[in-house]
């Protein structure tokens, strides 16, 4: 049904230059993906903590200046007053939060889909305090000529999207927040179903069941409304948690494929197919009974946070193959193939 | 409290509550705070009202006064049965804010359902029939209010998502749609709105920008404390805040203030400014609603003469 590529994990964190000199990469994970020319282009996020130092706590934080972000590290020594530890996420200094490890994201090019090369230079980097603690989780979406980047932005506030555009994967045009904290896993569609474009978000409705996948729809791709919850977590071990979208929706003939994440028992990620209405993506046809992909193998089982496997990129070909990126442990980027008709068939 | 010193900018009517659960002709469990108009001479309120099942909606008062209600038994908004907003309305609808905008009265309120808190945006012209527009918001979004007109060509509203405690605005064309989201105002630590705030009344335009009258919070050990405060936003930019008060306007202080079923609360939706008086309709300790004023020109100043603490 599902083969993960041998060459697995194909991008590590070793393969990274990190952004500071005296940052380290600590995963280089949840890509988005697209085609670009003859070359697949992933999306990376790449998280990055400091070097310790013998006696010293060292974290790294970004500086904000004329709308952009520097890397920047905080060390105090452990006994410094002004400082309190919590747990390995991250210390108090001052009164002020700073986490232990923080994302931003890098471009990885390949002629292959197999074997990349990933960028020395950031590509999307955190630029004001609405990502003071990162930018995660890139998704493409090819509409007409222009490539729409959604990513999550995480802050005091926890997290929120923010869209960005480019047409050549070099120069980038930020568009704001399109959807208000607490909201992420956002998948755009990539084109207009009855006159409007139309989303995947996932808000966080805290104290009213759990988190679920939600429905909306744009005039502009900037202003969303019309929300809908289509999605609930079901009452299994897979989705006891919450479930998010993944990679933009494909468009197939029995309607719009989705892959999605479900968190479940021991906060365990696996990957499902779900197919929504052509005329009205608001509406589920099916959705799969069992995962398509969940924690196996030892690179998906044992790594920065175990038993993940998380998906943002996917690349289908006019041959109906699928080409499934995904994150394992939020440290490598693993692939994964499968077909359409192979997804229409379990469904 | 004491009266040797004045501790509140706004000024307490001495007949309050304007609308306690004895003055009504039904029974119902709690009164919430109400969106308020003038129309044709005539003051309008949306008082939000729990019944004894737990259900909130949504009641209209008129009086000739400002100071003497009729409230009507038949609520103005309740829990829709229509298939777009029964989800998000199975628990009630609260917390209306009015914006007279474009020659119609635009009504944002709470929609309270399976999904949590969503902001919902309602319209009406004669304040009898009233039409839902669309669900505005994902959860967890509350007090939201929309701006009386256009900025920079485009629709705004504030908004308060429950993540981070402070108040964000978005922008948009068509009412319905909405995003390029920001924050607008924070808590401020070490002051009494330390811990959470949001948009109280509806913003006014006057002449130095927007007065934004706010609701803040501050947690003690014996329960948060919730009073009014206020700020001046930039007029083409409100994300630019002008001068912000560094007191609260008013504070709970009188017994209906602090006693009900929530302790210690004076919270407002609803202001009218009349020349240069402000009427600030505000809810008690979730219990009857009350009426303060004061000048505006008293607000600006203490906004203005208040030490740059954003």
């Amino acid at each position: 049904m599902i083969q993960r590529n041998p060459a697995n994990p194909i991008i590590k964190p070793e393969d990274t230059r990190p952004s500071h000199n005296r940052y380290r990469v600590r995963g280089t994970f949840n890509p988005g993906a697209v085609k670009f020319g003859d070359e697949t282009i992933l999306l990376l996020r790449v998280s990055e903590d400091c070097l310790p130092r013998e006696g010293y706590v060292a974290v790294p934080y970004y500086r904000f200046e004329a709308g952009k972000g520097f890397a920047e590290i905080l060390e105090v020594k452990m006994d410094d007053p002004d400082v309190q530890l919590k747990d390995t996420r991250g210390v108090v200094h001052k009164g002020k939060d700073y986490l232990s490890t923080i994302s931003h994201i890098r471009l990885a090019r390949s002629r292959d889909g197999i074997h990349f090369t990933v960028d020395d230079k950031p590509f999307i980097y955190p630029c004001n305090e609405s990502e003071c603690f990162g930018v995660e989780d890139a998704r493409v979406t090819k509409i007409d000529d222009l490539y729409y980047i959604n990513y999550t932005v995480v802050s005091g506030d926890g997290f929120a999207t923010a869209l960005a555009t480019t047409q050549d994967f070099i120069n980038i045009e930020q568009k704001g927040i399109i959807f208000a904290p607490q909201n992420k896993d956002v998948s755009i569609f990539p084109e207009k179903v009855n006159g409007k474009y139309c989303a995947l978000h996932r808000p966080n409705n805290e104290g009213f069941g759990l988190p679920s996948i939600w429905y909306s729809e744009s005039p502009d791709l900037i202003h969303w409304g019309n929300h809908k919850c289509i999605l609930r977590p079901r009452n299994m071990i897979w989705e006891e948690m919450k479930i998010g979208g993944g990679a933009a929706p494909i468009k197939t003939s029995e309607g719009w494929l989705e892959i999605y994440h479900g968190k479940g028992r021991d906060q365990m990620y696996s990957l499902f197919p779900v197919l929504l209405d052509l005329e009205d993506p608001s509406v589920v046809l099916k959705r799969a009974k069992e995962p398509i992909l969940f924690p196996i193998e030892s690179y998906e089982t044992e790594g920065f946070f175990p038993n993940v496997v998380f998906s943002n990129g996917i690349i289908h070909e006019d041959n109906g193959r699928i080409l499934i990126y995904y994150g394992a442990c939020d440290e490598t980027v693993c692939l994964a193939e499968t077909s359409i008709d192979m997804l229409l068939s379990i469904l | 409290m004491s009266g040797k010193f004045r501790h509140d900018i706004v000024h307490r009517w001495e007949g309050n509550p304007v609308i306690a659960l004895d003055d009504l002709t039904f029974t119902t469990n709690n009164i919430y705070s109400a969106a308020a108009v003038k129309k044709n001479g005539e003051y309008i309120l949306l008082v939000t009202m729990e019944d004894l099942e737990g259900k909130t909606s949504i009641h209209l008062a008129k009086s000739e006064d400002g100071y003497h209600f009729d409230v009507e038994e038949t609520s103005f908004m309740t829990s829709s049965t229509d298939d777009s907003f029964r989800a998000f309305e199975t628990m009630g609808v609260r917390e209306a804010r009015i914006t007279f905008m474009e020659e119609r009265y635009y009504i944002v309120y709470l929609g309270v359902g399976h999904h949590g808190f969503v902001l919902c945006l309602a319209v009406t012209d004669d304040f009898r029939t009233v039409k839902r527009l669309g669900v505005i918001s994902e959860p967890e979004t509350k007090a939201g209010a929309l701006f009386a007109s256009k900025i920079n060509g485009k629709y705004a509203r504030l908004e308060r998502p429950k993540a981070g405690d402070r108040i964000w605005m978005s922008y948009s064309n068509d009412l319905l749609t909405w995003g390029e989201s920001d924050v607008v105002i924070s808590p401020r630590s070490g002051f009494w709105d330390s811990d959470l705030i949001g948009c109280a009344f509806t913003p006014i335009e006057i002449e130095e920008g927007w007065l934004l009258g706010y609701y803040g919070i501050k947690n003690t050990s014996s329960g948060p404390i919730t009073r009014l405060g206020a700020a001046i936003l930039d007029r083409e930019n409100p994300c630019k805040v002008i001068a912000r008060s560094n007191i609260p306007i008013i504070s709970p202080r009188k017994d209906y203030e602090r006693i009900g079923d929530m302790t210690n609360v004076v919270m407002s939706s609803g202001a009218i400014l009349e020349e240069d008086i402000l009427k600030i309709y505000y809810a008690a300790a979730d219990n009857c609603l009350c009426l303060g004023t004061t000048k505006l020109a008293d607000i600006v100043k203490t906004c203005i003469e208040s030490t740059k603490e954003f």
